[in-house]
């Protein structure tokens, strides 16, 4: 009788064991994949395991345990990345104060509880490029992240993306100068910061070298010098070990940075807006640099005239690598119809399009081994929609990253009246608790900065 | 003696003289009473007793001798030369400790940020700029940045500033005055708040640094975009500064210690800010950093690490959410109780955000959640303008559900402990500092009132404060 029960009650236990999925396995299944590397499978399943991507294909088993989430009728592409934002941010997108603040470091001042992210993750964006912003010449160090919606900090952050800088050319630096007094108030000052910083960076760089020098020598008066945070990244450009993502939208200002960039022995990673870069896509594409642009945005400053909708187009035309990026946490939200003008504007392929918001971006930031397409070894960084993306009806059902569902559309809306609920009990707790009159004391200043952020 | 060799004056001139000795020795007597100012020796009798360590005397006697605590219980003999205060219906608490606050410290503003060198002068008013700048004193490039950490607390204490009767009358008596202005203000005062000169209410000197990453510096610019010097004005600046002069005061560190072993080696230049900066490093004083949500607490953690500081937060209004990681880390919070107000709008279709109206009901349960989890705390008044103010709202936690001894606690040997200062203040035990405070009723009760307080033995007669109104739309520091 003993043996009977303790077999009944690990038989049960296994039962339930299996039935939450314990392993952490998940089946997407009977969906249209849009893969975007190796085209579309009509009618497939996406198995998930430990995060990754485990097969992909018109036929995958379920294995025992495994979580399914029937996606007949609807459609599955990656996660999209956002190679230009300035969502979760604390204390200011910019260090507008001084015109060279490379030491500034958008990782210091993550803020996890923004909601933007929560509201991104609802446009189908798994991945952003937060960055500084480009009130200066040389701005700050930009941080790629995931949109864990509830960790913390140090929870979304991408480990493994390659460092990047901030700089900027035009008429935000000239006047973020000239309203303040600040050097540099033309185009041609600007150049002139961004020439003398890494001047600077070179002569750091052999301080260091000569110390390193006298000490290895044996040299006991050898004095170290100071760790620059400022000279640093520009030292890590130099070398190689940092990219480069230069805010600019005229033809001679690009061109200016890509020879000065020449000058240097370093390479421009991508011109952010870069909205005339169909006049010089030959030079863009011969450096190498991506194109990190907006579909059809045009004439809201002096400096966007001469932007045309086809610029993304003609860009990959010409052999080179656009991305289309949101620079605002609304625009954020509907970047898979802003890929979609594309096709209507200058023609692009339906898969070429969906690469302007996923592999092209995942290529800019050196993350396309891991993201951006859908394919067995990646993270499992994906969205469910209910049309095909690229269409003006779709909407995000499903976003999952790391094979974790961070966004349900359904959940959202259950959410929304529990929230109700909870306004209520607090309005009615916050009636009787908070006495009136006598000012009690300033509040700790901990809102975010909530105003959206167009850094255009 | 004197008298016996001034056989040859008349009677009349050696009675002069004698009146004359009497009154310089009555006159010198005189003058060495003011000088000394010892206070008179008191015993409060009848009162009941809280003294924190052990329970309470429902009806006992303390001796007050020399500014210490001669002696405490239910049957102490009254001495002779005591004055005596009869404390029937009182209650005697020690003296409240707020080991993080602004009272009786009058800063003076920093330096304005003047017109940095290498600018275009508008057209038509160069000249005019030019002699601006000449007029303009020389402002060391340290203290325009907010660089002064060599400033002490005591320097700028102002013993009749108003705010230090205010505090006494909330019960405050022992406070840790600490300076504000720029990113590294300086360093903090432990002070009793009795006395007429700085000098007798310096209790310890220095006691901790402040890293104000909170602060705002000299120039503007705070968060926003272009700005003519006042660097750092964003967040991520302010880390960028703080990171850069811990690493300088480093390398500076480095330099010298070279350079006095190497006669080869060159003269590193002198800081001032950055040799007051080597106690830091070395952990041979703690540093306090303001930190009120879980990223922010995260934030000043890892700068804590990368710098191996002797780390102590100030603020943690939400500690509460991470207070199991507070617990793990065992680090020192100093708990701040600004609970936010409800916010006004003109607009008639505002609705406040749910997070914002969560954060306020949620607030007073922020200490509760941290005694729960472990957490040891003091209160502290951080700015708030009503002292009394402050003690309302440490009511309003233990309402809230924090039990009363805890909080009672977290004001009197909390504090004291983590000041290191446990076997002098925070409770009413023999031989502690005459540190005393004799309320009305029990002292979170909102119509209590303080009726004498005694600050290192003296005793002070607390005026009944006239209500002060708030003032609308007051600009305080961080806002």
């Amino acid at each position: 009788m003993k043996k009977l029960l303790i077999l009944t009650v690990l038989v049960v236990s296994c039962v339930a064991w299996a039935q939450t999925g314990g392993s952490g396995v998940v089946l997407i299944k009977d969906a249209t994949i849009l893969t975007v590397s190796h085209g579309n499978i009509p009618k497939g399943s996406i198995l998930i395991r430990d995060g990754k991507i485990a097969e992909v294909g018109p036929s995958v088993a379920a294995p025992a345990g495994a979580t399914v989430i029937d996606a007949t009728g609807q459609f599955v592409m990656p996660g999209i990345i956002d190679p230009h934002s300035h969502i979760a941010i604390s204390g200011g997108v910019n260090e507008g104060t001084l015109a060279v603040t490379s030491m500034v470091a958008i990782e210091d001042v993550l803020d996890p509880t923004d909601i933007n992210i929560y509201r991104e993750l609802a446009g189908g964006v798994t991945c952003t490029l937060t960055l500084h912003g480009s009130a200066n010449p040389i701005g700050g160090t930009n941080a790629v992240i995931k949109l864990r919606w509830g960790k913390d900090a140090k929870g979304l952050l991408f480990k493994g993306a390659k460092p990047t800088l901030k700089f900027a050319l035009g008429e935000n630096v000239k006047r973020s100068g000239a309203n303040a007094t600040r050097y540099p108030a033309t185009r041609m000052g600007t150049e002139d910061v961004i020439r003398t910083a890494f001047i600077e960076a070179r002569d750091y760089m052999r301080q260091w070298d000569e110390y390193k020098k006298r000490a290895a020598a044996g040299d006991k008066t050898a004095i170290p010098p100071k760790k620059d945070l400022k000279l640093e990244p520009l030292a890590e450009v130099l070398r190689g070990e940092r990219l480069t993502n230069v805010h600019g939208y005229r033809a001679d200002e690009m061109m200016m940075m890509l020879r000065l960039a020449d000058e240097f022995g370093f390479k421009v990673n991508s011109f952010e807006h870069g909205l005339e870069a169909y006049k010089i896509a030959k030079e863009i594409v011969a450096h190498g640099a991506f194109v990190s642009a907006f579909a059809d945005s045009w004439g809201y400053k002096v400096e966007a005239y001469d932007a045309i909708p086809y610029n993304a187009a003609i860009v990959t035309r010409k052999g080179g690598m656009a991305c289309i990026n949101s620079d605002s946490a609304e625009r954020a939200r509907r970047l898979n119809t802003d890929a979609a003008k594309c096709m209507k504007y200058g023609g692009l392929s339906e898969q070429e399009a969906l690469a302007l918001i996923t592999l092209n971006p995942a290529k800019e930031l050196r993350i396309d081994d891991r993201v951006g397409t859908i394919d067995p070894g990646k993270d499992a960084d994906l969205v469910i929609w209910n049309h095909h993306p690229l269409s003006i009806y779709a909407v995000a059902q499903k976003t999952m990253i790391d094979g974790e569902i961070y966004f349900d559309i359904q959940k959202d809306q259950e959410m929304r009246k529990r929230m109700e609920e909870e306004r209520k009990t607090l309005e009615a707790l916050d009636k009787k608790n908070v006495p009136q009159g006598r000012g009690r004391g300033s509040a700790p200043d901990i809102s975010n900065d909530k105003v959206p952020q167009h850094e255009d | 003696m004197m008298l016996s060799g001034m056989r040859f004056l008349s009677r009349r001139a050696r009675l002069c003289l004698f009146m004359i000795a009497c009154l310089a020795v009555v006159l010198s007597a005189a003058a060495t009473v003011v000088r000394t100012e010892e206070p008179p020796v008191f015993a409060i009798t009848n009162a009941k007793i809280i003294p924190v360590a052990g329970s309470p005397i429902e009806k006992g006697t303390i001796i007050v001798r020399r500014g210490i605590i001669e002696s405490v219980g239910a049957n102490v003999t009254i001495p002779t030369d005591a004055r005596t205060i009869d404390a029937t219906g009182l209650t005697v608490y020690p003296g409240l400790i707020d080991a993080f606050s602004d009272i009786g410290l009058e800063e003076q503003a920093l330096a304005r940020q003047t017109t940095p060198a290498a600018t275009t002068p508008t057209p038509g008013r160069g000249l005019q700029q030019a002699q601006q700048q000449q007029q303009q004193p020389t402002i060391p490039p340290d203290e325009r940045q907010g660089l002064t950490p060599y400033r002490q607390a005591f320097e700028q204490i102002n013993p009749t500033n108003r705010k230090i009767e205010s505090a006494r009358a909330a019960g405050i008596t022992t406070t840790l005055v600490v300076p504000r202005r720029g990113f590294f203000p300086g360093q903090s005062t432990l002070v009793n708040l009795g006395g007429s000169e700085v000098g007798q209410m310096v209790v310890k000197a220095p006691m901790s640094f402040f890293i104000n990453t909170a602060g705002r510096g000299a120039g503007a610019g705070g968060g926003g975009g272009g700005g003519g010097g006042g660097y750092p004005g964003s967040l991520m600046g302010i880390f960028a500064f703080v990171k850069q002069t811990l690493l300088d005061a480093g390398q500076y560190a480095t330099a010298w210690s070279i350079y006095k072993a190497n006669p080869g080696a060159a003269r590193p230049e002198y800081s001032r800010a950055l040799e007051a900066l080597q106690p830091v490093l070395k952990r041979e004083m703690p540093v306090v950093m303001p930190a009120n949500t879980p990223a922010e607490i995260q934030r000043a953690l890892d700068l804590a690490d990368s710098f191996k500081l002797n780390l102590v937060l100030e603020g943690c209004a939400e500690g509460g959410k991470i207070a199991s990681l507070l617990k793990s880390r065992s680090i020192p919070v100093l708990l701040a109780v600004k609970y936010p107000e409800r916010p006004t709008s003109t607009d008639p279709d505002f609705r406040e955000e749910l997070e914002s109206l969560r954060r306020r009901v949620e607030a007073p349960a922020n200490a509760a959640a941290l005694a729960k989890a472990g957490v040891r705390f003091a209160f502290v008044s951080d700015d708030m303008a009503n002292p009394r103010d402050f003690i309302l709202n440490v009511s309003r936690a233990i309402e809230a559900g924090l039990d009363k001894d805890t909080a009672l606690r977290a004001l009197t040997l909390n504090p004291a402990e983590l000041l290191g200062l446990s076997d002098r203040l925070g409770t009413i035990e023999k031989n502690k500092t005459a540190n005393l405070i004799l309320a009305t009723g029990d002292i979170f009760d909102q119509k209590t009132r303080v009726k004498y307080a005694f600050v290192d033995g003296r005793k002070y007669d607390i005026v009944e404060q006239p209500a002060q109104p708030a003032a609308p739309g007051r600009q305080t520091p961080g806002r």
